[in-house]
């Protein structure tokens, strides 16, 4: 289970992500959406320890993530959205080394290796070096780096971009194989049909403020709209919210 | 725990390195070995050369004690130095290190003990920084015991004195450079410290030029040298680490190995300080510091400097791209600050020239003119032979723009002449100014420089687009590529062949002494024929080298990049 409490970041005055709180309970597909700019970065940088918020905090399975970090990283994996791999590496030895960091053993970690390269279609690539993938074959190394140690909770920044049809059903699948098994996941992302696709719940940040959240139909009710795509909910909603904030609405 | 997560950390350094040697063929091979030899060429020279300075002060028997003192406050100078460089280059390198390596996020979303990333950065700056000081600093501090008739002895306390000796400038760097990041931007603060590390690396040069080392030779000898050392007013600092480490090796030399062990025992005891004290900081304000940068393009979103209105016109728009990202980039506007220093040295050279040379004034106007084509060469391979690799991966979006290719290489071409021929000329007539030279020998040499102008910089600009590099973002790194090296050989040719042109009738006079009866025939080729036959040459250069580019920019597919 993820916690976040009265979450706030500020940088040279200005104000990133206010007041965030949420939660995510375990099993559950949070999907983060918000336009280009609202924080969401920011807030995923914050739940992985990568920036201490100016205020607020973060718990991870009832583990304090500024009281004990160590602690807290054990329990989620980490996916950034431009996913920075050894270039001069291959992916067994990458892969190795991120396990080395979770405590893993060689053995578990090269168990775990073969199981995800096997499934992501990478086995023959095994003796390649990173420099050399292509960007799909990236995003798919460094969400099993995220899954190598099997967290309860995966944080994951947009996972499907660049990826090919059948590279995006894989992921959405683990993601689904893992909900059932009671492991929760936070994703970022811009893509509205992997959203709709997979999420138990949305949550919709604008200018560093949850202004929604909820299933899509919640959501939907929130717009004040009887029918139609999240794509159609989310305009409605961020511009309205954009219309209050420059004073247009009442 | 710590210790084995660091362990592991550097392995898989160690793997990338070996993985780089091993999977591309035998060329990384090659590159290492061609980079050992010639630091082993440059390794052996310094050797060579500080031990025939040593001997050289060691065989001056009249000076008795005072040959020590001048080889301890050589070595001290040496150590002032390498210790300044090297307290400048752990503090850029720890920037990187702590803040700016996109290996930090992956290593800090993992449970690792904040030391483990402390001795990680620790390491990272230590050996990126030291390595310089190894191969380049040891060898003169060899030379000195070598020359004293030390041993395996002298060689094992200077290992000794040195370590310490560089974890020192570590400790201090890591703490100035988690300072500043805590302050300023991590990119702000490195563009400043590139800008004063600039400054120094110049300083340094006009320095040492303005020391005039060729007195040195003079046969007045170790007056001379003692005078040059007075001249470096550079006070012995008892409480500095470079004078403890100066006076440890100095010890050492003249057999006093019981005394260098004090100077050690400071040396360690400074070094475990500074790097408590960066371990202190690294505790206190890392987190701040790498907050605080995390928001820097946020809060200064719309800001970006320099502003002017939006040129419509297509040259203007390539003018204004190229000015627009030349005065943002400090990794450009620097170099003026080199080409500062150039002009200042070559303006020093030239008016303590020996009187003796001014009877030879046409003799001199052409080595000046030669030398300006040198200098101006230079700057043109740094800024007009990569105009086209920098271009990189945005020239795939130039490509699919309707834009006329002619008119885009001749812009380029005006960009680049036209001040790197006026700074060709202003260098030349300052030369002429000194050496007194007037009337048509004065309007003969400015021409000269113009025509070089006009084929130097069709020359870079050509064989920039013949061996482009989109590959390299650093314009300095396409600078000195095959193609860059390719170009300073055809541009020495054709200031060669361009100055020969032009002191033909010069040539001519002086062979007339003994060719009385051919020298009315060649009269003929006297005065303007030469300055006709040269402007040809250098046109037909440029007109060609201009041709050719087109072919080979219209060449240029995308599978460059």
């Amino acid at each position: 289970m993820l916690e976040l409490k009265r979450l706030t970041k500020r940088y040279h005055g200005r104000t990133v992500v206010q007041d965030l709180d949420l939660r995510i309970e375990d099993g559950e597909l949070y999907v983060f959406l918000g336009p280009n700019g609202a924080g969401k970065t920011t807030t995923i940088r914050m739940m992985t320890g990568l920036v201490r918020p100016d205020s607020g905090s973060v718990s991870i399975n009832g583990i304090d993530l500024l009281g004990k970090p160590n602690e807290a990283k054990m329990q989620f994996g980490y996916m950034p959205d431009q996913p920075f791999l050894y270039e001069r590496l291959t992916p067994r030895e990458f892969l190795r080394f991120i396990g080395g960091l979770y405590r893993m053993s060689p053995g578990a970690c090269d168990r775990e290796i073969d199981r995800w390269l096997d499934r992501f279609n990478l086995t023959a690539f095994d003796s390649e070096l990173l420099g050399a993938f292509s960007h799909g074959m990236r995003q798919k190394i460094s969400l099993t780096a995220a899954l190598i140690h099997d967290p309860p909770l995966l944080v994951v920044d947009e996972p499907i971009v660049g990826l090919d049809p059948r590279g995006a059903v894989t992921i959405k699948e683990v993601f689904r194989e893992r909900s059932k098994s009671g492991k929760s996941a936070f994703i970022c992302t811009h893509s509205l049909d992997v959203a709709e696709e997979l999420a138990h719940r949305i949550g919709i940040l604008h200018s560093g403020v949850l202004i929604a959240e909820g299933s899509i139909g919640a959501l939907r009710r929130r717009a004040c709209m009887e029918e139609g795509r999240l794509e159609e909910i989310f305009l409605e909603l961020t511009e309205t919210q954009r219309a209050s904030e420059d004073g247009d609405v009442p | 725990m710590s210790r084995v997560v660091l362990g592991s950390i550097l392995a898989t350094d160690y793997r990338q390195l070996r993985n780089s040697m091993t999977r591309f063929g035998s060329a990384p091979f090659w590159k290492l070995a061609i980079g050992l030899f010639l630091i082993a060429c440059i390794v052996i020279t310094e050797f060579a050369v500080a031990a025939e300075l040593f001997r050289f002060i060691m065989k001056q028997q009249y000076l008795e004690e005072l040959r020590f003192v001048l080889l301890a406050k050589l070595l001290y100078m040496v150590f002032l130095i390498f210790f300044a460089l090297l307290t400048y280059s752990n503090t850029v390198l720890s920037i990187s290190a702590f803040f700016l390596s996109p290996e930090i996020d992956v290593l800090h979303a993992r449970p690792l003990k904040n030391g483990t990333l402390f001795w990680k950065g620790f390491l990272e700056t230590f050996l990126g920084a030291s390595w310089m000081f190894i191969a380049f600093g040891i060898p003169i501090f060899v030379a000195y015991g070598h020359v004293l008739g030390q041993g395996l002895s002298f060689v094992s306390g200077l290992l000794l004195i040195v370590l310490w000796m560089l974890l020192i400038p570590c400790g201090i760097g890591v703490s100035i450079g988690i300072t500043l990041i805590s302050i300023f931007s991590p990119r702000q603060t490195q563009r400043v410290l590139m800008i004063i590390g600039v400054i120094l690396a110049v300083g340094l040069v006009i320095l040492f030029r303005w020391m005039r080392p060729e007195q040195l030779i003079d046969p007045i000898g170790v007056e001379q040298m003692a005078v040059y050392l007075e001249t470096l007013r550079m006070p012995t600092i008892d409480w500095l680490p470079t004078a403890w480490a100066s006076e440890g090796i100095a010890s050492m030399g003249e057999n006093r190995y019981a005394h260098m062990v004090p100077e050690v025992v400071r040396l360690s005891v400074v070094a475990v300080l500074t790097i408590l004290a960066a371990r202190t900081v690294y505790h206190f304000l890392w987190w701040r510091a790498r907050s605080g940068g995390q928001g820097g393009l946020q809060s200064r979103r719309g800001r970006s400097g320099i502003r002017a209105r939006k040129p419509t016109r297509f040259r203007m728009t390539l003018v204004y791209r190229d000015f627009m990202i030349f005065v943002r980039d400090p990794g450009q506007w620097t170099q003026m600050v080199v080409l500062a220093a150039l002009f200042a040295i070559y303006v020093f050279n030239f008016k303590n020239l020996p009187y003796a040379l001014y009877g030879f004034s046409h003799a001199m106007t052409y080595i000046a003119i030669a030398a300006s084509g040198l200098i101006q060469a230079a700057l043109l391979a740094r800024f007009a032979f990569p105009a086209i690799s920098t271009e990189g991966s945005g020239m795939e979006r130039l490509r699919s723009t309707p834009i006329s290719w002619t008119r885009y290489f001749l812009i380029k071409y005006m960009q680049h002449v036209i001040p790197a021929g006026i700074f060709g000329v202003f260098l030349v007539v300052f030369s002429l100014v000194i050496l007194d030279i007037q009337g048509a020998f004065f309007i003969r040499s400015v021409i000269l420089m113009i025509e070089i102008s006009l084929a130097s910089t069709a020359l870079a600009l050509t064989i920039g687009v013949r061996f482009p590099r989109f590959d390299l973002v650093d314009a300095a790194q396409v600078a000195v590529s095959t193609g860059g090296f390719i170009y300073m050989f055809s541009a020495l040719s054709i200031i060669a062949l361009l100055t020969f042109i032009s002191a033909v009738p010069d040539l001519i006079r002086y062979f007339s002494f003994y060719t009385p009866r051919v020298y009315p025939l060649l009269k003929q080729f006297d005065g303007i024929g030469s300055v006709i036959a040269a402007a040809l040459v250098s046109i037909s250069v440029s007109l060609f080298a201009i041709r050719y580019g087109l072919v080979a920019l219209n060449r240029i597919r995308t599978d460059h990049f």
